[in-house]
């Protein structure tokens, strides 16, 4: 069963998102800041990490740019689910190494459907 | 001078030659007399003769100097007079004299040189009236710009400007012409902005975009007023090729607004993101889960209340907000990415870092003088960071951005060290910071692996400027007008200022009224005044004119005198802040005042208390006349003024005192200049005789 760590210090989406996730048949896990993503990171070695980008400590950006400099985490999905909406930063969180940039608001269906998609492809061929 | 010493030279060859043949009677009549008898009585008679002869002589000198040669001597400084500053002038002569009708001549030749002057002045004034209507029309045009406009010289120094100017500077005591534009705006973004132009013109002299100013937003030196600039540089006149106009207007009070309208905005739309993506979630998950359990379900309801209740209150202040529309953006101009990375380049030349440009240049829009001082730190840090040497910068067509790509052979930098320059003012005179540039331009820097295998780069993407390739090719400049100060002499420098000739400084008149004439015994100014000199010309747009509180009551007397009461200066500011403002307005200029020994008593006074020193030269009128009028006692202004042509008014106000002094000091110039006295040493030499 895939694993996703849910990072995001707001407790309402981190709640939404984790029941739509386990209804979806996905074990979850939780951080709402960005160096306990990075120890959930570590520890259990999620196959997806949904980040927030403003978080207390280390923020998303960090967060996404050690975990791609480092190569035991290589496969690492990473999808950045963010108020940052400006065109500027989506571009900026693509060039930092996310495989998707989510704006807030987001509608869940198709946030369960991308996660569902990058998942098959990375287990894929 | 030449008439007095031709006097005494005569004098003394007659008395020579007097001496010569008496003396010469007498060895003769020792040597060839028979006897002592006749000796006796031949030199007796000998000597009898020379004394009265002597005594006819002296006579006839005392008389010949006091009706020929004086009277000669004062006929000869008065044709001075009327040659070169006063044709009205009254020849000063003792009633009696043996000159004849000499002296009559001399003032029907004087009075015919004052009509004639008169009617050369006259056909003048007729001839130069066109040429007068086309100055006070383009005059009335500058007056009536809101903006203020000043034109500047290769150095900086003020050559022209508007009225404006001195109500957009706040009436500081700094602008003057010749002055330094840099003792009111603050220089990084004025030589950032002239940089590009004069890149941009060394790229294409043949055909100059003469069509595009340089924008950017700066500071005043003191007030801290926030100022909406362009920049232009004028065509190229020969000997003075970079000159160029700035027009600036104060847009503090608007800045400030739209600066805290943009926060509060920016703000409030985060601010809708979250409660809007819970309320989505819950209502979503309610409906595709109508099997939920109560107890998840009424966790959803709560979400949706309270999630709705902030987004209400959110909503009605972004609607609040958003009531006045936002006013354009002060300071973009469209700059062009090649002269911006060239003046990058040279800037870091002493730095040791070496920034190439690769790829097309292109045009983007931006507040020039903050892209230039970003993409300098963005160079220094990448320097310091990778210790890469070689920099190079691409600069790439994105989607409605333009990239600018630092790349360089290594690792990207990590984010929390970029993190960390966003606080970081751009310079070491800069309050902008790296993420106020940003956030200005809607941008955003991060660094990431470069496509080549091995390079990273930092990108920093900038709005592309509209139309980026239709430029309008370059038209030919209208033509300009422009005046003959942009030429003027006094622009010259001409080494040490004792060898300054004399009209090629700047001069401050001034004059102080005061409780009394004794500072050492408690008397205190009560008014200073000053008008500028310069180019021959007294500049009338440039006084300083201040009333002072003493801190004291005023002497009945000396309000007889100067009729400034206590009344008048109970709200007025101490001598320390005048004094200070003074300093200002006087910046190198030369200190004229007529008795300037007893004004400058009282300034030195009050140095030390207001916190400045003067340390200019000083000239003196009173001793300047001295000098060239020692036939006469009489050297109070009012004489001098009557002898040397000046029209009396506001006599024994400060400002009024200045303004006499003043022409009294352009005239004794004049006739300095006609003894040879043309530099401000020799100036000082003889008014110390």
């Amino acid at each position: 069963m895939p694993r996703i760590l849910l990072v995001d210090d707001e407790p309402n989406i981190v709640l939404a998102l984790e029941f739509l996730m386990k209804k979806a048949g996905y074990e979850t896990l939780t951080a709402d800041d960005g160096e306990k993503a990075l120890e959930a990171i570590r520890e259990h070695r999620p196959d997806l990490v949904i980040l927030d980008l403003m978080m207390p400590r280390l923020d998303g950006y960090e967060v996404c740019q050690r975990v791609r400099s480092d190569p035991a985490l290589k496969k690492m999905i990473i999808v950045m689910l963010t108020a940052k909406g400006r065109e500027v930063e989506r571009e900026k969180g693509l060039a930092m190494g996310a495989d998707l940039y989510i704006t807030k608001p987001f509608s869940t269906r198709e946030v369960v459907e991308k996660v569902r998609e990058l998942l098959a492809e990375a287990s894929g061929p | 001078m030449t008439m007095l010493s031709g006097y005494r030279r005569l004098l003394g060859v007659s008395a020579l030659l007097y001496l010569f043949l008496f003396g010469g009677a007498a060895l003769l009549l020792s040597t060839f007399s028979q006897s002592v008898d006749e000796r006796a009585r031949g030199l007796l008679l000998l000597g009898g003769t020379a004394c009265l002869s002597a005594a006819g002589f002296v006579l006839l000198f005392i008389v010949l100097h006091r009706f020929v040669f004086y009277p000669l001597h004062l006929l000869s400084e008065g044709m001075r007079i009327v040659i070169g500053v006063n044709s009205a002038y009254d020849f000063e002569l003792p009633r009696h004299h043996l000159l004849g009708h000499f002296p009559r001549d001399v003032e029907d030749l004087s009075t015919a040189l004052l009509k004639a002057k008169r009617e050369i002045a006259e056909a003048l004034a007729a001839g130069a009236s066109q040429m007068a209507d086309t100055k006070s029309h383009l005059e009335t045009v500058l007056s009536s710009i809101r903006e203020a406009v000043i034109v500047c010289d290769d150095r900086a120094r003020i050559v022209f400007y508007n009225p404006a100017t001195r109500r957009v500077f706040q009436e500081n005591e700094a602008l003057g012409l010749g002055r330094s534009l840099y003792l009111l705006c603050a220089r990084t973004p004025i030589e950032n902005a002239l940089a590009i132009l004069r890149q941009r013109r060394i790229r294409h002299e043949e055909k100059p975009d003469s069509d595009r100013d340089v924008a950017f937003v700066c500071s005043t030196v003191d007030a801290g007023i926030l100022l909406d600039c362009h920049i232009h540089l004028l065509p190229v006149i020969p000997n003075v090729s970079w000159s160029f106009v700035l027009t600036c207007e104060d847009i503090s009070r608007q800045a400030d607004l739209l600066g805290r309208k943009e926060n509060q905005l920016r703000a409030l739309v985060r601010n809708m993101r979250t409660p809007l993506t819970n309320l989505g979630v819950s209502v979503e998950s309610l409906n595709l889960h109508p099997d939920l359990p109560a107890e998840n379900r009424a966790t959803f309801e709560r979400i949706i209340a309270e999630e709705s209740r902030t987004l209400i209150q959110q909503f009605e202040s972004l609607a609040h907000e958003i009531q006045d529309s936002a006013p354009a953006h002060y300071g973009e101009s469209d700059v062009f990415t090649g002269d911006l990375v060239a003046c990058v380049t040279r800037q870091l030349v002493p730095l040791g870092i070496q920034v190439t440009m690769t790829g097309d240049p292109l045009w983007v829009r931006a507040d020039s003088n903050s892209l230039l001082q970003l993409l300098e730190f963005l160079a220094r840090k990448v320097h310091e960071c990778t210790e890469a040497h070689a920099i190079e910068v691409q600069t790439l067509l994105g989607n409605q951005r333009v990239y600018f790509d630092f790349y360089w052979h290594g690792q990207p930098i990590p984010h929390s060290t970029i993190q960390k320059w966003l606080t970081e003012p751009l310079g070491p005179d800069s309050i902008s910071t790296v993420s106020a540039v940003l956030d200005r331009h809607d941008s955003d820097i991060w660094s990431s692996r470069h496509s080549m295998p091995g390079y990273a780069l930092l990108r920093l993407p900038m709005p592309l400027a509209p139309g980026q390739w239709d430029r309008r090719p370059a038209m030919l400049p209208e033509r300009p007008v422009y005046h003959d100060f942009i030429t003027s002499p006094y622009m010259v420098d001409a080494g040490p200022l004792k060898e300054h000739p004399l009209d090629q400084l700047t001069y401050v008149v001034f004059d102080t009224e005061t409780t009394g004439l004794t500072p050492f015994e408690g008397d205190e100014v009560v008014s200073l005044a000053g008008v500028k000199i310069m180019n021959n010309g007294i500049l009338l747009g440039e006084q300083f004119d201040h009333l002072v509180n003493p801190g004291r009551a005023i002497p009945r007397e000396s309000v007889r005198f100067h009729g400034i009461t206590d009344e008048m200066v109970k709200d007025r500011p101490g001598i320390d802040e005048v004094l200070r403002a003074f300093h200002t307005y006087t910046g190198d200029a030369v200190l004229v005042a007529h008795n300037a020994a007893f004004d400058m008593r009282f300034v030195r006074m009050k140095e030390h208390k207001a916190g400045v020193h003067f340390t200019n030269p000083v000239l003196d009128t009173l001793a300047l006349s001295l000098y060239l009028h020692g036939h006469t006692p009489q050297h109070s202004l009012d004489s001098i003024a009557q002898r040397l042509g000046v029209e009396i008014r506001d006599r024994h106000t400060a400002l009024g005192d200045s303004l006499i002094t003043a022409e009294v000091f352009l005239r004794l110039l004049y006739l300095l200049r006609e003894k040879g006295i043309t530099t401000l040493g020799s100036a000082m030499e003889v008014s110390r005789r």
